[in-house]
């Protein structure tokens, strides 16, 4: 059941304003060891991210431009098929190849859609509140486009 | 698969060498067993790139994710992980993505063509004729190149 009031906005964990920060390209190079909380919310913002700015059935060709450079190629494209519901080949990629995907990818999608600043921070902060909720925040969420 | 009614049909010795293989009881172990005819490799490579792009080419990139699933689970091979990626980058290399297949060491790349190559006679298999024609076009590849 939906609660009544809306949580209040904005983010509220150093992970989540991490993101922020990289997104504005603004982040040291380096996270103080991210623990599995952090990457967590990385991975389900990422999830959202990669869902308002793709449909399901994007063409690859689109999907390729979006993960092309700094990152292991095709296992860039397989966590952003894989976010977007397709049943792809996902498992034994490194920790960090998959930690360093989920972010850069997260800045890149955010900086083709040109999200505002504040609808920057309603996708962290509704990451945020999916990453609260452990039975929820694995399940993909539909959200509309920016 | 019996492929023997052709075997005296292709052109080049090697072709003839992989129309055997072929029509053995495990083809793409067969075909990794050809290592010691650099002509035979060589055509392998030209006849994978041939039946790559016969299969893929005007179709939908991800009927090659659907295709290495199929594949891995009837060799009974792990299909999530490190090796179906590998496959797919070396397919796709195939159809204009070279670059995908660069960092795939040479040997394991040499055994996704065989696993590639030797599905041709998976059953039903592709026909006699039809395998023939697809190792004349590569031996023509390997002629022209």
């Amino acid at each position: 059941m939906s609660p009544v009031f809306s949580p209040a906005p904005g983010v509220r964990t150093g992970a989540g304003r991490y993101l922020q920060l990289v997104a504005h390209e603004e982040a040291p190079q380096e996270f103080d060891a991210p623990d599995e909380d952090a990457r967590h919310l990385w991975e389900i913002a990422f999830g959202l991210a990669a869902r308002r700015r793709f449909e399901p059935e994007s063409s690859l060709a689109e999907i390729r431009r979006t993960v092309a450079g700094g990152l292991p190629t095709l296992e860039a494209e397989m966590l952003l098929r894989a976010a977007l519901g397709e049943k792809v080949p996902v498992d034994e990629i490194d920790e960090s190849v998959r930690t360093g995907a989920h972010l850069l990818l997260f800045a890149r999608l955010v900086e083709e859609m040109a999200l505002t600043d504040g609808e920057l921070e309603g996708l962290v902060a509704r990451a945020e509140e999916l990453a609260a909720e452990p039975e929820l925040s694995r399940r993909p969420e539909l959200t509309d486009a920016p | 698969m019996g492929q023997s009614g052709t075997l005296d049909r292709a052109a080049t010795a090697a072709g003839r060498l992989l129309l055997d293989a072929l029509g053995e009881e495990g083809p793409a172990r067969s075909l990794s067993r050809l290592g010691s005819s650099p002509q035979a490799v060589r055509l392998l490579h030209e006849l994978f790139t041939v039946a790559v792009r016969r299969s893929f080419v005007g179709r939908d990139a991800r009927d090659v994710t659907g295709y290495i699933r199929d594949l891995l689970e009837y060799q009974a091979l792990p299909v999530g992980g490190q090796l179906a990626r590998q496959s797919e980058a070396v397919v796709r290399s195939a159809l204009g993505e070279p670059e995908l297949a660069y960092a795939i060491p040479a040997l394991r790349r040499a055994e996704i063509i065989c696993l590639v190559v030797g599905d041709l006679a998976r059953p039903p298999g592709v026909p006699a004729d039809e395998l023939l024609a697809l190792v004349r076009q590569a031996e023509a590849r390997v002629a022209r190149s």
